[in-house]
């Protein structure tokens, strides 16, 4: 999957939104292994105050914070992770982390695959495949079982994947009975792409939600996000488009800027935001992936190839 | 009047009085404070032929309608005159403490005008204005001067002053407050030389009276929560200081290293905020009311004292090519005691070693030679030897030996700390700065290297212009608020726009406070066209020669397009002179 983002592509996006509008596809989140509860509270106070979508927090944290937004009769919904960040867990253990953060009084989880076995899954054979496939059919549907009817968004760690394995984890998470599909946990190599959100709305369609998450901090970001994936008013819409970001009071604050002038969109070189530019941090079988398919682009212009030569890092 | 104080306090040091006068409220409005205000009293009351260090200039102190209010940054003030310099409009803008006083004081400008007959300092406490005898005080250091005007006034006062660059009459002298903080560039300690003024201590007992507190603490909080989100502003600079950008701009090949010849000095870590930390941090200080605190409390070479900022470590350090951090921290104080910009010092210096590896001056100063360095700011600033001229700044001394290319200034102001062959629009901004050459007018770098508000690709030009003159404009709007303009990382101009309205009772929306933004743009720019101040360009060097290595290889400043489209969405003609109907659209 490659993509180009031209300015008017762009520059059309932002008279669509109000503040509030960007504000209610924000899921407000707080993922850090050290965080403390004032932070949590905090984080709830904020959600109010902006009007966030809702607050993503992992499931140890579920329960203060309903309690704190009960305390304080605050309109906020929580949103639990589970199985995060690494999606290694036993099927079991995500459905009972499930079932408790609901009990806690979380309205939405937001799951991780078991990414190795999505990646297995695409050299399996026959019999295997199938053994696998169910396996991860199961991963994710014992977790909407225990969901019990709640939103359950599902990771796939996009930065691990090749397209075919994204698309496949997108197809299994809506066979599941997914309600989203979402790209990274912020604490994998690579964070929400316009060309892997793209993908995913194609595969997943339009009933589905995409959840655009991982280096997402102002509100340019998002509009690429939003371009990529969420770019009509149906779509537009907190049911089928959500940004997981820590940084959403900087997204909000960041909306008025780009009403002063159109300078800030240009025609950039497409490798900017393309995946194949973030393969630092990759296993090196992905990185070969990736690094076959900067060397096969198909839609840079021989100057941009002469810049992307001049300039090995974008 | 609620937010601003609605009061000018004019002192004539010729005829030793200090009147109080009222300030147009048209005129608050329109230009707000600060930078504004400074600008449009400069505009009305020295001609722009006045000779910079003459008794007809005027030293202009402003604050603004935030100052004192509690509003986040808020605890600046501004300072403007005609620079001696530059030749410019210019203002130079300071933090500490020294700020609130004035507004406390009940003040929104205090005029200086006239010469006093022998030195002397002044005390200004409220309403009431004492005109003291300084001569003990003649070639004292900043740090005594600000000690010994306390004993002599009252302890809980605070201090601007100037050290023995300044009464010397050095164009890079600057004024000192807070015995920290300094109102550095243009040249403005030779002004308040000149005029025979050592130093003034203000101490004011009222506060501002806000219009609508309610709505003005909400303001304020939702600001404040902004600063502390911004990745910026919540964790590079408290943790960091200024000098976190050090191995930023140093990893983009744009660290001006050997006065500009190269974009990567090797030995960036050893002078980088990290080092600073590990090697002669002590502990954070803060302006007041400021919730970032970037300032740095160090200790170096046995003494304790604030900095080194960014500017101040590249400019003695990969400027000069000095990796020493304890010896730059050195440098910086001496230059506070001395009362020197160390922007100015540390370039001057730069571009004084390359003359001399040139051949171009007998004299042999070696890049990397940090003892060299520390010996010429203690000639510098006592204006002894080589010192003399080169207190004079870069242009000056270089133009003494016919070698001005090398002075990499901008209408004689030296360049800051960003190579534009690296980072484009800050070429474009450097060029088109009513001071000369500054990063503050418009700071690209925000845009261009640290993706605030949005990261714009730093080598391009295309829609620089555009974002150029956004950010020239709301800067003029923030300098004349007067908050830092490190606030503006996490603020956007509605933000600001909200605590000016809830403070004042006046409805300001976002676009009115660009557009008083623009007007303060356009009104400096009418000075400098009346005073005959050169066009806007860069030295010769950024402009043909490519950088050799690193991320900006290859590049010099496109300046010639970015500035055609620059002046036509200014509204200017092809020399950079506003048009009529632009200053017209502007009520000018």
């Amino acid at each position: 999957m490659y993509l180009r983002i031209s300015k008017s592509d762009l520059a059309g996006i932002p008279p669509k939104l109000t503040k509030e509008k960007v504000a209610g596809l924000i899921d407000h989140t707080e993922l850090k292994p050290h965080v403390l509860t004032k932070k949590i509270h905090s984080l709830c106070d904020e959600a109010e105050r902006y009007g966030f979508a809702s607050i993503c927090v992992n499931s140890g944290r579920v329960k203060e914070a309903t309690e704190y937004i009960r305390a304080k009769d605050l309109d906020v919904l929580v949103c639990s992770v589970v199985g995060f960040p690494l999606g290694q867990m036993k099927i079991e253990a995500k459905a009972y982390e499930t079932k408790l953060a609901v009990e806690d009084g979380a309205e939405e989880i937001d799951t991780v695959i078991n990414v190795g076995k999505l990646r297995e899954l695409s050299t399996a054979k026959g019999q295997e495949k199938e053994t696998i496939r169910r396996f991860l059919l199961n991963d994710v549907g014992e977790v909407v079982k225990a969901a019990d009817g709640k939103i359950v968004k599902v990771i796939l760690e996009t930065g691990f994947l090749t397209d075919e394995e994204i698309a496949e984890g997108c197809r299994i998470s809506v066979e599941a009975g997914a309600h989203f599909v979402k790209t990274s946990t912020g604490f994998g190599p690579m964070g929400a792409l316009p060309a892997h959100l793209k993908l995913m709305r194609e595969t997943a369609g339009r009933k589905k939600g995409v959840k655009a998450s991982g280096g997402v901090t102002n509100f340019l970001d998002m509009v690429r996000c939003i371009y990529a994936c969420a770019n009509d008013e149906e779509l537009l819409n907190p049911v089928y488009f959500r940004i997981g970001t820590s940084s959403g009071i900087n997204i909000v604050n960041t909306v008025s800027w780009l009403k002063y002038t159109d300078n800030w969109f240009i025609d950039e070189i497409p490798c900017r935001y393309c995946p194949s530019n973030f393969v630092s941090k990759l296993p090196e079988e992905i990185k070969d992936y990736y690094v076959a398919k900067c060397r096969n682009c198909q839609i840079l212009t021989p100057a941009e190839i002469e810049e992307r030569r001049k300039h090995h890092k974008l | 009047m609620n937010g601003w104080c609605g009061k000018l306090l004019r002192i004539n040091l010729t005829e030793k009085t200090g009147k109080v006068e009222n300030l147009d409220e048209n005129i608050l409005r329109n230009f707000i404070g600060g930078r504004g205000l400074g600008a449009k009293l400069l505009y009305d009351e020295v001609k722009p032929e006045t000779e910079p260090l003459s008794a007809e200039n005027k030293l202009i102190f402003t604050v603004g309608p935030l100052t004192a209010t509690g509003a986040p940054t808020a605890g600046r003030y501004s300072i403007t005159s005609k620079s001696p310099l530059t030749g410019t409009i210019f203002d130079s803008n300071s933090g500490g403490h020294f700020g609130l006083e004035i507004k406390k004081a009940g003040y929104d400008a205090v005029v200086i005008e006239g010469t006093a007959e022998k030195l002397t300092y002044l005390f200004v406490n409220d309403e009431n204005v004492r005109f003291e005898d300084a001569s003990e005080l003649a070639g004292l250091d900043t740090h005594t001067t600000t000690d010994k005007v306390l004993a002599g006034t009252d302890e809980r006062a605070r201090v601007a002053c100037i050290g023995p660059a300044g009464e010397k009459l050095g164009l890079i002298g600057c004024i000192i407050n807070d015995r920290h903080r300094a109102a550095g560039r243009g040249g403005l300690g030779a002004v308040m030389g000149s005029k025979n003024l050592k130093a003034i201590a203000v101490l004011g007992t009222g506060s501002p009276a806000i219009a609508q507190p309610e709505r003005f603490e909400a303001a304020k909080k939702l600001a404040q929560e902004a600063i502390a989100k911004n990745p910026v502003t919540k964790d590079a600079l408290p943790n960091y200081g200024t000098a976190v950008l050090v191995n930023v701009i140093n990893e983009i090949g744009a660290l001006p290293t050997k006065n500009y010849q190269e974009g990567i000095f090797k030995d960036a870590d050893a002078i980088s905020g990290e080092t600073i930390r590990e090697r002669i941090f002590v502990r954070r200080s803060a302006c007041g009311h400021c919730p970032i605190a970037c300032g740095r409390v160090t200790r170096a070479g046995g003494e304790e004292g604030e900095g080194p900022e960014y500017e101040t470590v590249w400019a003695f350090g990969a400027d000069c090519g000095v990796n020493d951090i304890e010896k730059i921290a050195i440098a910086n104080y001496k230059c506070n005691r001395y009362g020197l910009d160390t922007i100015s010092t540390g370039a001057t210096i730069a571009c004084a070693m390359e003359l001399s590896e040139r051949g171009v001056i007998t004299e042999y100063i070696r890049f990397g030679n940090a003892d060299a360095v520390l010996q010429l700011i203690d000639k510098i600033g006592s204006m002894e030897g080589i010192g003399e001229k080169l207190a004079m700044g870069s242009y000056r001394f270089a133009k003494e030996y016919g070698a001005e290319e090398y002075s990499m200034s901008v209408k004689g102001l030296e360049l800051p700390a960003y190579d534009p062959r690296g980072v484009q629009g800050m070429g474009l901004a450097y060029a088109t700065s009513n001071r000369g050459g500054c990063h503050l007018r418009g700071y690209m770098t925000a845009p261009e290297v640290l993706g605030n508000p949005y990261m714009v690709d730093r080598l391009k030009t295309e829609g620089k212009a555009g974002l150029t003159v956004l950010l020239q404009n709301i800067s003029a709007a923030v300098d004349s608020l007067v908050l830092c303009r490190f606030s503006q990382f996490g603020l956007n101009p509605e933000h600001y726009a909200e605590m000016l309205s809830a403070a004042t009772g006046i409805d300001y929306s976002d676009t009115d406070l660009l557009l008083a933004g623009e007007r303060i743009y356009n009104l400096e720019r009418v000075y400098n066209v009346r005073a005959r101040v050169p066009g806007d360009t860069l030295p010769k060097r950024l402009l043909t020669e490519k950088l050799k290595e690193g991320h900006s290889k290859g590049y010099v400043v496109e300046l010639d397009t970015m500035l055609r489209q620059y002046y036509e969405i200014r509204g200017w003609d092809e020399n950079g002179v506003p048009l009529k109907e632009t200053l017209k659209r502007l009520g000018l």
